[in-house]
């Protein structure tokens, strides 16, 4: 099986490959001169029958890896700290894993080596709470799809985050589709995933703009939207509450193994102990398993770009539309679901993304190709989208595995470790599954080391949402404002955000305290401006919030301050 | 609820003037205003150079905007600062209800009239497709100006600035007088789009170059600006291969352009011009929407603020006289104009004095712009040189206009 592998491998691309067998993994080794073929190298070994998976080590000729990202930081805040769960990651799996733990008298700590959560693939991604129904056969990502997406109502509401659930379309061409969509129908029966119907003409009522092709649409009920960032600092806000500790730029750089145990863990802010670690490193957790010697599979980067569109802008689609592959698009496809048109819980129009495999890890710089690429295809599906209309755009990586599935598991080499990893999309609709499963697995391994697990008495599962006076009726916004006047001063025009607002948000209980920050908490700074009116006003408070000077306030991560000191006449006025 | 005659949002030179105006005309008005303190966006603007028509001096934009401001004191109008409008509901008896936030609470105020003088915004980064990293670093121009003037602080060391609007070109200086070093400005168009004196006065004097047929294509920092790459277009503005140039900086400034403010206008349903981004007009600068009148930038980007105020007593005038009934043809201008504001005249409202104003669409030497009424030339003037970023202003005798069928043309001539 694997010679014939290796024997097709030598035909098609003229490489040997290095095959090792161990009981967990495949291993390749080798060099090769196109990323994209190493992927598809990897990709030719996977067996789903067999419990090896893939780990790629097959390099790329002449590729320098570019260095990691580091926090410019050094200081012994956590050295010889003792914790019963170490949680390494804040993206919205470590945040919802760590909010669910928090449930527990249990000392939990979340080490992030960004200056906020939701720095990875967590802040940049569609905000989509899918259905599912793309998945096929017994994956985990189907399981934690449908059980997460029904679980979404609940846990936002409990969070105080905004949560739509106004269901998705996907349009066919031609008619022979529309009775493939059938199978489909059989297909969410199956999985137990709802409301999914079949229209016809009504589509072309709904979007006028697509009748132009639209020969009837599949529609999905089930499927919503949210804040991916917001629902991450949500969780990360009520654990925190609930007694959680998050420590920001702390890198975890390598770990003690002894026996079948980690017993510490390295950081640049010295060397803590745990009874428990849990991997939720996103793009990295392959390489935090190397650091416990227990990589077992590989992680390949998949870049994807999203476009945001101006709300105020013409010609709209209202809907969440995406156009139905074609039979023959649909034999050749295999992960990049081609994104779609979605509307996000704010009420833009987002498209995207598109998915390209890169070695890059963190390389989250947007191209023109794939902006281009991603407005031209999603003008295809809605022909009216203009691109002045476009306000920001951003590309985020997914963390793939060559098994295309995520990994939830205690490790079976490490007692102590639990990886969830290769969470790619939709984890954003998983997490609030995969988060109750995992603190399963970690008072399963807690107790396993002797840690007695309580659960408290006094958990507070809401977080009362943040203020929002944009949201409010009359009535409740003067209320607001007579407590506290700053919510009647406006500093974001465009997204209407009062000056109430943005202290509340610099004033956070982890701690972050960001322009970058604050955008994301309430989203001064995220309309057709781009914050050229208000960010002065916010790094004024920030300054004025944390007593310190403005050219101390950052954008995001250490050594992205702003601005440098104060202008020469200041100075001289001063003198 | 209160009560005015005229309602004025926005407190920069067309505000001020607009509503010191109707306030002379013994309307009540009110002015609101989101910030603090009035004058908009000269209240950044410390370099000299405005009121040269107005009063025949170089004032800078502080001493401009105190000119109207000191006016103030002995006038009847109302001011609300701090004052955030997030609503204007219209009904034929009651005319427009206005609700806006202000650290009191939430307030309403009736009126009959309304002047947007809602100012313009600068376009992004974004809106102009400059990719790569997301460090801090960038910057648009205004957002620069009002960190060292009025923070008092440096956006950057080793700046590049992006486009040659006027903001980016008093930025040059600015930044190169407090220390900075201003590597370059780089300009994808072949001619400049700010003000010649600009370009004399801010980059000549200071020995800071000016690229042109060049951009920017892709900034490198992930956490600060580290440097950005350069390339040369081509005449369609798409970059040529083989031509990028890495230009080591810790800031990039944009000035790229502005767009008028037209949130409450859109919202009102108010219909906007395509080319202007502000709203169709008339000759008394009203909007489509009867009662509704717009000025200053929020109508098209002015250069010069002499004319922002003269636009802002235009619309004042408009809404101060009762006119029954309009009866709107349009200004059909050639190709050679790249807009005219008015778009529109109201033949009911006859008058011998109408001020157009208007841009050119290409550098041209030696026109005559003129103006005919049903083929009747009615206006017309050499210019020596039209380019597209400096505005121009003509007043012409339109009362021959009399029927809904007439044409009325703009013309530009050898
Ligand atoms: C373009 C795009 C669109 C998507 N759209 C959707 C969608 O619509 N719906 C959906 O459900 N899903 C979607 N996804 C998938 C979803 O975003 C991810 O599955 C999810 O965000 C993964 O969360 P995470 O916490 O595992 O990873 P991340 O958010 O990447 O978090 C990992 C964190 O670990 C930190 N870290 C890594 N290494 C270390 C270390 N050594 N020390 C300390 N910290 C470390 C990182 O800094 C990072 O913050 C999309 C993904 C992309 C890229
Ligand atoms: C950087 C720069 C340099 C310039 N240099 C010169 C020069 O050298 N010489 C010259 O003659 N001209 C110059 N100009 C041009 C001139 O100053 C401007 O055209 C003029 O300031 C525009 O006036 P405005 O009243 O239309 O807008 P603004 O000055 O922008 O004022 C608009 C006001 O409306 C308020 N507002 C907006 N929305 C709301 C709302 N919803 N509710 C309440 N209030 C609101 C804003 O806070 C603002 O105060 C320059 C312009 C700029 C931007």
């Amino acid at each position: 099986m694997i010679t014939s592998i290796v024997k097709k491998v030598k035909k098609k691309y003229n490489v040997d490959i290095d095959v090792t067998l161990t009981d967990r993994s495949v291993i390749l080794k080798g060099e090769m001169s196109d990323w994209k073929d190493i992927v598809d190298v990897g990709k030719m070994f996977v067996d789903k029958k067999s419990n090896r998976r893939v780990v790629n080590d097959i390099v790329l000729k002449g590729y320098v890896p570019s260095k990691e990202y580091l926090p410019d930081i050094r200081d012994d805040s956590l050295q010889d700290t003792r914790w019963n769960v170490v949680v390494i990651g804040a993206g919205i799996i470590g945040c919802s894993v760590a909010r669910e733990l928090s449930q527990l008298n249990a000392s939990v700590l979340v080490v992030e080596k960004h200056s906020d959560v939701a720095h990875g693939a967590s802040g940049a991604n569609d905000g989509m709470v899918h259905a599912g129904i793309d998945l096929k056969g017994k994956s985990l990502k189907l399981h934690y799809v449908v059980r997460g997406n029904a679980m979404y109502g609940k846990v936002c509401e409990q969070l105080g985050v905004d949560f739509r659930r106004d269901g998705q379309y996907v349009i066919f061409k031609d008619r022979l589709m529309r009775f493939l969509a059938k199978s489909m129908l059989v297909r969410a029966r199956k999985h137990n995933i709802p409301s999914v119907t079949i229209i016809g003409k009504e589509m072309a009522r709904l979007e006028p703009a697509v009748a132009s092709y639209c020969k009837g649409a599949l529609r999905i009920g089930s499927t919503g939207a949210v804040s991916p960032y917001k629902l991450t600092i949500a969780y990360a806000e009520n654990a925190c509450t609930n007694g959680v500790k998050f420590s920001f730029d702390t890198a975890v750089q390598s770990m003690v193994r002894v026996g079948r145990r980690v017993t510490a863990v390295v950081t640049n802010r010295g060397t803590l102990f745990a009874d428990v670690v849990i991997n939720c490193a996103g793009v990295f957790a392959d390489k935090v398993a190397e650091m416990a010697q227990d990589r077992y599979f590989s992680i390949h980067p998949r870049k994807g770009t999203d476009l945001l569109l101006d709300k105020n802008a013409p010609d709209l689609p209202q809907h969440a539309i995406s156009l139905s592959p074609t039979l023959k698009g649909m034999r050749a496809n295999k992960n990049t679901k081609g994104g779609g048109i979605v509307i996000t819980v704010d009420g833009n129009v987002l498209l995207g993304p598109d998915a390209i495999e890169t070695p890059e890890r963190e390389d989250v710089s947007t191209t023109q190709q794939s902006v281009d690429n991603v407005f031209n295809k999603q003008k295809l599906c809605f022909p009216p989208l203009q691109k002045s209309s476009v306000i920001a755009y951003f590309s985020g990586v997914r963390a793939s595995t060559y098994e295309e599935d995520f990994i939830i598991e205690r490790s079976g080499e490490v007692d102590n470790l639990i990886h969830v990893a290769g969470i790619q999309s939709p984890g954003l609709t998983a997490a609030p599954a995969i988060a109750l499963d995992v603190k399963e697995m970690a008072v399963s391994a807690l107790k396993d080391s002797g840690v007695d697990v309580t659960y408290k008495q006094n958990w507070q599962p809401v977080r009362k949402p943040p203020v929002c006076i944009r949201q409010l009726d009359r009535q409740t916004q003067q209320k607001y404002i007579s407590q506290n006047p700053d919510y009647g001063t406006i500093v974001c025009r465009c997204e209407e955000v009062s000056l109430g607002e943005i202290k509340d948000a610099v004033n956070n209980n982890l701690g972050v305290a960001t322009v970058d920050g604050v955008k994301r908490r309430v989203r001064a700074g995220m309309g057709r401006c781009q914050g050229g009116f208000c960010m002065p006003v916010v790094m004024k408070t920030i300054a004025q919030c944390k007593k310190t000077d403005i050219s101390q306030v950052r954008k995001g991560d250490i050594g992205s301050n702003l601005c440098y000191g104060e202008i020469k006449d200041k100075y001289r006025r001063e003198e | 609820m209160a009560f005015y005659d005229i309602i004025v949002i926005g407190g920069g030179p067309a505000g001020l003037s607009a509503v010191l105006r109707a306030d002379k005309s013994g309307k009540k008005t009110l002015l609101i205003e989101r910030e603090g303190r009035l004058g908009g966006i000269l209240k950044q603007c410390i370099h000299d150079g405005f009121g040269v028509i107005r009063f025949g001096e170089k004032l800078s934009g502080p001493e401009y905007a105190e000119r109207f401001t000191a006016l103030l004191k002995s006038s009847n109008v109302q001011v609300s600062l701090w004052s955030f409008v997030t609503d204007i509901q219209h009904k034929a008896e009651d005319g427009f209800t206005v609700t806006y936030l202000c650290r009191d609470g939430v307030k309403q105020a009736q009126c009959k009239k309304i002047i947007l003088a809602t100012g313009c915004r600068e376009r992004t980064r974004n809106q102009i497709f400059v990719q790569g990293d997301r460090g801090a670093g960038v910057f648009t121009a205004g957002t620069a100006q009002n960190l060292v003037n009025l923070e008092g602080v440096m956006p950057g060391r080793k700046c590049v600035i992006l486009g040659s609007g006027d903001i980016g070109l008093i930025m040059a200086r600015r930044l190169t007088l407090e220390g900075a070093t201003v590597e370059g400005v780089y300009e994808a168009k072949s001619t400049p789009s700010g003000l010649p004196r600009n370009i004399h006065q801010c980059l000549e004097d200071f020995n800071i170059p000016l690229h042109l047929s060049t951009t920017v294509t892709r900034v490198l920092g992930d956490r600060r600006v580290e440097a950005v790459e350069i390339c040369q277009v081509d005449k369609q503005m798409r970059p040529v291969k083989g031509t990028e140039k890495i230009v080591d900086c810790d800031c990039l400034i944009l000035a790229v352009g502005l767009i008028p403010e037209n949130e409450i206008a859109t919202a009102l349903g108010v219909q906007l011009d395509k080319r202007t981004k502000g709203p169709l007009v008339d000759q008394n600068l009203e909007t489509m929407r009867t009662g509704i009148f717009c000025c200053g930038n929020a109508l098209h980007v002015n250069d010069l603020v002499d004319y922002v105020s003269e636009s802002g007593e235009t619309a004042a005038d408009g809404s101060c006289s009762e006119r029954s009934g309009r009866c709107l043809i349009d200004i059909v201008a050639d190709k050679a104009f790249s807009y005219n504001v008015p778009q529109k005249i109201n033949i009911n409202d006859r008058r011998d004095k109408t001020i157009l104003y208007f841009r050119s669409a290409d550098i041209v030497t030696d026109k005559k712009v003129a103006v005919y009424i049903d083929g009747n030339c009615v206006f017309s003037k050499k210019f020596l040189h039209l380019s597209p970023p400096e505005m121009q202003r003509i007043t012409v005798d339109l009362s021959s206009a009399t029927s809904r069928k007439s044409r009325i043309e703009l013309r530009m001539e050898d």
